[in-house]
């Protein structure tokens, strides 16, 4: 290789060389623009999951208060379906129409606490709902935990956060309650059928 | 006939409560966990219980095989109640021990019908 060839091959590497410098120099900045981001994020994990924590007990108070009235409503139209039961039955001698007036109350009684029902049956939708937001909560914490692991490379300090365990189903829903429970039936039988046979 | 509902959301726990009140079932227990669950067991007769499955300290699911384990509870009968409804998860409870199944949310139709079917 003549003197000239290894001065160009010298050149190209210095070349390369300063390019990977500004390279790494660029890199350095990235990541430092990057760090107080990061360092935010991470630390806004513990509120983020304080406020999903609120809304359960925000939306569990609120469906508490919604029981109390639905519970008095049902004791009430309890009583009053009751209590036309036995007018009816201890006066006898009414006309027609004042028996077919205290009938329709009865009944009407009587439709106010199946609809009663079927709002307290709509309630379980805070369960559900709770359990959901759990899910979210869960996922919140794994973020914090990766975030954290890019921080401790970083050089950054950081108290770990003792995380909460929240119970939930990862699929919890409210949809297709009907269409599952039939699936679920349907397993059943065949379990059954199975054990029998 | 006394009845123990084991479940941690307190929502979902007077849901049952009331469910079972209207359907003529008024001698209930509650707990919140499996834990607190087997301490019911010991300190009064259950005849039936009616169980959730994501509970902390001790899941429906361990809860199941505690009471199936145990001589003196064994043969108490156990209506699981979840939003859990894949199938392994069905087969699991139903391994366990549990008598039956239901899925969440569910209507006071199903729960009625669903203890017929163990008591029948």
């Amino acid at each position: 290789m003549s003197k000239q060839e290894n001065s160009e091959i010298s050149q190209q590497v210095i070349d390369e060389f300063m390019k990977l410098i500004v390279s790494v120099n660029n890199m350095i900045k990235n990541f430092r623009s990057i760090r107080k981001p990061l360092v935010e994020s991470s630390n806004s994990m513990p509120l983020a999951s304080e406020q999903l924590d609120k809304v359960t007990k925000e939306t569990e108070k609120a469906t508490h208060q919604m029981l109390d009235i639905i519970e008095g409503i049902t004791d009430r139209e309890m009583e009053s379906a009751s209590l036309a039961d036995d007018l009816l039955a201890q006066q006898p001698e009414w006309s027609e129409e004042a028996k077919s007036t205290v009938t329709k109350i009865k009944q009407n009684a009587e439709e106010c606490q199946n609809d009663s029902f079927l709002l307290m049956d709509a309630l379980q939708f805070q369960d559900i709902t709770s359990q959901q937001i759990n899910h979210a909560n869960t996922i919140l914490g794994e973020i914090e935990d990766k975030l954290q692991s890019l921080m401790l490379i970083m050089g950054e300090t950081f108290e770990i956060r003792e995380k909460e365990y929240r119970p939930h189903d990862p699929n919890a829903t409210t949809k297709d309650g009907e269409k599952r429970q039939h699936l679920v039936d349907e397993l059943l039988k065949a379990q059954q059928e199975g054990l029998d046979g | 006939m006394k009845i123990l509902i084991v479940e941690d959301s307190p929502t979902m726990r007077r849901i049952v409560r009331n469910t079972l009140k209207r359907l003529g079932y008024d001698d209930v227990e509650e707990a919140e966990d499996g834990v607190e669950a087997l301490a019911a067991l010991g300190n009064s007769t259950i005849d039936f219980i009616i169980t959730d499955w994501n509970m902390p300290k001790m899941n429906g699911l361990d809860f199941i095989k505690r009471v199936k384990a145990h001589a003196d509870y064994s043969e108490v009968p156990i209506l699981m109640v979840t939003t859990r409804s894949v199938e392994q998860d069905v087969v699991a409870a139903l391994q366990a021990g549990a008598s039956n199944y239901i899925v969440k949310p569910f209507t006071p139709q199903v729960l009625k019908e669903k203890i017929n079917e163990i008591f029948a």
